[in-house]
């Protein structure tokens, strides 16, 4: 009887568990999606190395690889450090990411070779291109893919991606122009609350730009797509972004400090 | 055959003339299809090393055709004024949305235009300013940036503040779509007539240069058309006054030009800045061979008989020598295909066949309608009595004194030939135009303030990834730039060394000691990396994305062939001497829209000679064949000659210029040209034949064959000199030309060619010609007799 109680009470839980997940808004979804960040920023603190190739047609990629290091703040605050690994002409660079809620980011870059920190301010320096060519912004390294900023979602439908049971969602410019995209369809998986695709089109409603997220694997921080692609389908390049570690070690106050940058050694 | 083609025409006349109304209502739909090609770099084969270098280089840093705009402030202000500067940045926000279209790559505006700034502890990429300008205050701040800014400042503004520059790049997809260009000329043309008042606006760059030129072949080709017609119908009217003799040989063309133009449709080809003249031709060509038909009706009439009999003789009698005229003429077109030059080539093609379609309606369409029209009232033509006067002064002179007439002209003749060497070659496409056309406008401002209109382009290629962040390789740009900037027909230049530079300074707090390349690799690619991290953009217009291949851009003046042939030799030599002193197996080339011109120029040359040999030997072929003497065919090359050499003296002293169009002139007086040596050597020849000594035969001659000759110049130079009024300076040069080589062709065959048959006494003069109808129907002399009678 006991086993029977408890059986019950359990597929009680699930079904009302199964229920939240299945009631959840087109915006609660995206929520979800942007608490992660893209490197996994939303679990508090990590560090890590991702790579990131550029791909040009007839051409040989051009390769990166990074360390990075992010931390919340009591505050708030997210603090990230990207430190250039490779290629060898920019080994060493160092490039730090202040986010305060609510307010812009300040952003500091650390070059050895000229061994000076100077502080990019302006807002050319927030939203400019991680890797020029690579169609990732460094908001969009440092803090995730941001889907609501402008733009109203709506949950169309689910669909299986890839094996991969995901929410289809259309999340749309909220004035014509005024938004980068007119209309992103992104699908988001259910377990995990990764976007596995998403679909970016221009004012004219061709779709301009598409990202898909790949090899999702379980680590000690939850799941994570190994590998992310950015394709400019206009001028047919494309990135790919390679999450190769991540952990959640304790990291040193220094890491995030501008004036100590040149202490971080790759 | 052609008593069959006369027993078809007089027999089955309905039948004829349905088989053309077909055939031109078939080609006739096409004609509405026919569109207009301005492109210069489709001039050339497109499988020219020099197309094909300029081709890669659109691939590598993108499209090199650009539009330009510029405010000139008034007399008495300044572009740093706040009303001024609001328009700058109005007019650039209006021209951003041609961007966001994609017809343009870029829009480069002192008001959009991203600057590095700094202090000692931040660094900033960013706008001069951080929105349009609303007060003094930001005026004044607008001002003192771009004085700052080496990069701005005389490029962009300039520093006197009279003047300010957009600069759209056209995207590689649309450089070449006529209805984009025209589209955004209009939106420039609206815009600056908006904005004008108390600034004014110039528009000009290459991209504009290919508007007009289509603007203008519409423009020409609905002037120049009804204006010959015109003139011609006046001559026919003149000539017959008969309103059959005026209708049918102009009906005859307008139908050979709707053939022509039709066939050009359906075959897709495009009319071009040469072509759009061939109605003009074909109509002052075209019409000569109606003439010569009804003139030789209207004679068979008045000597009597049907009119049957007269319709079938004129076929018979006229078909051999209206084929003669016709092919040769046709044949000094094809001698066209040997051009290096698509524009000619397709001209000479589509010439030929319309003048051979002018030929086959001739033939068929002016005999079936005059089998059925009734006969009509044929006037005596009016004796020219001074005319003959002249005819047998000019005759006698000639056969007492062949040496003397000989040296006279000889001594003429090399007088203009010395002038040959003064001919100067000019393809630049901008010299086409007329002076006070709004693009030339245009472009003497711009070039008079800010160096240059046209992008003179040096390709550097190192063959090795991140070459260009090394300093030495930098080190060399910047030489390169200096090099370029040290000469007098180049304005600015730019590369990636002024970015390094002028990122390099800033990072250092604004020290002059650092405007200058780092020492180190690891230094420049650090700094291009806060640079593109700081929200700035390396220009894929100035390096590859790999930074294995450079691009130096120097803004150039429309100087002219043979300066712009000086600029790129000290160039290539400054290249010759630099690169090997550099690290890797770097080259270099140089390209732009001034190499297509000198290559245009290159090949001008080579096709004047190749098509200047070609349609000579083919008419002495063609002559020799016909007449059944190689000394004939050398014999109607006389005239020719003449008139070549002087053409090309005259062009040498009056400074017209060899270029697209009067490149043509030498092939198309020949093919002409010859008809009035073998008309009169026919002439000549039967008389001879038929006993009559020199004098007389030559007299003769005169009052037959040179009076037609005479006539026909007439005709044509009128025709021709219609194209004074083209839109194009260098279509109103070559009908001065082209006239004026008509007329000394006629000089050479009516006295230098009997002056060199006096002296030389060839022996096919006293042979008949094996073709019968070369032999013709009469001597003449019973014409010369008749009228003497009457």
């Amino acid at each position: 009887m006991k086993m029977l109680t408890k059986g019950i009470v359990l597929l009680g839980v699930l079904f009302i568990l199964s229920l939240s997940v299945m009631a959840l808004t087109a915006d609660e979804i995206l929520e979800r999606v942007e608490e992660q960040g893209f490197l996994g920023l939303g679990t508090g603190h990590l560090q890590g190395q991702f790579s990131l190739a550029l791909h040009e047609p007839g051409e040989e990629p051009t390769e990166y690889r990074f360390r990075v290091w992010g931390r919340e703040e009591d505050d708030g605050t997210v603090k990230t450090t990207i430190l250039y690994a490779y290629p060898e002409l920019v080994e060493g660079t160092i490039f730090l990411f202040h986010t305060p809620p609510e307010e812009d980011a300040r952003l500091w870059l650390y070059l050895p070779a000229l061994a000076v920190v100077k502080e990019l301010v302006g807002q050319g320096a927030r939203e400019g291109e991680f890797i020029s060519g690579s169609g990732i912004s460094y908001e969009e390294i440092a803090q995730g893919f941001v889907y609501r900023d402008g733009y109203t979602s709506e949950l169309i439908g689910e669909e299986t991606v890839d094996d991969l049971l995901c929410w289809q969602l259309k999340v749309v410019s909220e004035e014509p122009g005024a938004a980068e995209w007119s209309l992103i369809a992104l699908w988001v998986h259910q377990d995990s609350f990764v976007v596995v695709r998403a679909e970016f089109h221009d004012a004219d409603g061709a779709i301009v730009r598409r990202m898909t997220a790949s090899e999702l694997e379980e680590d000690d921080l939850g799941m994570l797509p190994r590998l992310l692609s950015v394709e400019d389908l206009v001028e047919g390049t494309w990135a790919e972004v390679r999450i190769e570690e991540r952990s959640q070690e304790e990291i040193a106050d220094e890491v995030f400090m501008p004036e100590r940058l040149h202490e971080l050694v790759p | 055959m052609i008593s069959r083609l006369a027993s078809l025409v007089t027999r089955r006349p309905w039948c004829v003339l349905t088989a053309v109304a077909v055939v031109t209502i078939g080609l006739g739909l096409f004609v509405s299809r026919l569109e207009f090609e301005g492109d210069y770099s489709l001039m050339l084969p497109q499988d020219d090393p020099v197309v094909a270098r300029y081709e890669r280089t659109m691939d590598l840093f993108g499209a090199q055709s650009v539009f330009m705009l510029a405010m000139a402030a008034p007399a008495d202000g300044s572009v740093f004024e706040l009303s001024s500067l609001e328009k700058l940045y109005a007019i650039t926000e209006e021209l951003e949305a041609f961007q966001e279209q994609g017809w343009l790559e870029d829009v480069i505006s002192a008001a959009n235009v991203e600057t590095v700034q700094g202090t000692a502890g931040t660094i900033e990429v960013g706008s001069l300013l951080p929105g349009p300008p609303e007060t003094e205050d930001d005026a004044r701040r607008f001002r003192e940036r771009i004085l700052e800014e080496r990069q701005l400042r005389d490029v962009l503004v300039l520093a006197d503040g009279s003047a300010s520059i957009i600069v759209l790049r056209i995207h590689p997809d649309f450089e070449d779509r006529e209805d984009v260009l025209t589209e955004m000329q209009v939106a420039l043309e609206n815009t600056a007539q908006r904005y004008a008042g108390p600034e004014r606006f110039y528009i000009t760059g290459d991209a504009p240069l290919l508007v007009y030129v289509n603007r203008y072949m519409r423009r020409d080709l609905s002037l120049l058309f009804p204006v010959v017609v015109a003139v011609v119908s006046a001559v026919l009217l003149i000539s017959f006054r008969l309103l059959r003799g005026l209708l049918l040989p102009l009906v005859v063309v307008l139908l050979a030009v709707v053939w022509t133009l039709g066939l050009m449709g359906a075959t897709g080809h495009k009319l071009n800045m040469i072509s759009t003249f061939m109605p003009v031709l074909l109509v002052a060509v075209g019409s000569a061979y109606g003439i010569h038909v009804i003139n030789a009706f209207l004679q068979r009439q008045r000597m009597g008989g049907t009119k049957l009999e007269a319709v079938r003789d004129v076929v018979r009698d006229m078909a051999g020598p209206v084929f003669g005229a016709a092919f040769t003429t046709a044949a000094g077109f094809v001698t066209l295909l040997s051009s290096f030059l698509v524009p000619s080539r397709e001209f000479g093609l589509f010439s030929a066949f319309g003048v051979m379609a002018a030929f086959l309606l001739t033939m068929t369409v002016i005999p079936a309608v005059l089998t059925l029209l009734p006969k009509p009232r044929v006037r005596e033509p009016g004796r020219l009595l001074l005319v003959d006067r002249a005819a047998d002064l000019a005759a006698g002179a000639l056969a007492r004194r062949p040496r003397w007439s000989l040296f006279a002209v000889l001594a003429v003749l090399g007088g203009l030939l010395v002038g040959v060497p003064l001919l100067e070659v000019e393809s630049d496409l901008s010299k086409y135009f007329r002076a006070d056309s709004p693009m030339i406008q245009g472009q003497r401002f711009v070039e008079d303030r800010f160096g240059g209109s046209q992008e003179l382009r040096v390709v550097v290629e190192a063959g090795k990834r991140d070459a260009f962040k090394e300093p030495a390789m930098l080190d060399f740009l910047a030489r390169l730039q200096a090099f370029l900037e040290s000469r007098e027909e180049v304005g600015t230049a730019t590369s990636l060394a002024d970015l390094v530079k002028e990122v390099h300074y800033t990072f250092r707090g604004d020290d002059p000691e650092y405007y200058r390349i780092p020492d180190e690799t690891r230094a420049v690619a650090q700094l291009l990396l806060l640079y593109e991290m700081g929200g700035g953009e390396v220009l894929r217009t100035q390096v590859t994305r790999d930074f294995s291949k450079a691009l130096v851009t120097a803004r150039v003046q429309s100087v002219g062939m043979s300066r712009f042939a000086e600029l790129k030799a000290s160039v290539d030599g400054f290249l010759a001497e630099e690169l090997d002193k550099l690290p890797h197996d770097t080259t270099a080339y140089v390209t732009g829209t001034p190499s297509i011109y000198m290559q245009i120029s290159h090949k001008l040359i080579q096709s004047q000679v190749v098509s200047l040999g070609t349609s000579l030997g083919a008419v002495w072929l063609i002559v020799a064949l016909v007449m059944g003497s190689l000394v004939a065919g050398l014999c109607a090359l006389v005239p020719l000659v003449v008139a070549i050499a002087g053409n090309f003296g005259v062009m040498g002293y009056t400074g017209a210029q060899l270029d697209m169009a009067t490149v043509m002139i030498a092939s198309l007086s020949v093919g002409i040209g010859v008809d009035y040596a073998v008309h009169f050597l026919t002439r000549y020849r039967r008389l001879r034949c038929a006993g009559q000594p020199h004098q007389e035969a030559l007299a003769l001659a005169y009052r037959t064959s040179g009076r037609g000759i005479v006539i026909n110049v007439v005709t044509l130079t009128l025709g021709f000199l219609v194209m004074l009024l083209s839109s194009f300076g260098a279509l109103a040069a070559f009908g001065w030309l082209i006239t004026l080589t008509m007329v000394t062709s006629m000089l050479g065959a009516l006295f230098v060619l009997p002056a060199v048959l006096g002296i030389a006494q060839p022996g096919f003069l006293l042979r008949p010609s094996p073709l019968r109808w070369s032999r013709g129907p009469t001597t003449g002399v019973e014409e010369v007799e008749r009228e003497d009678a009457d």
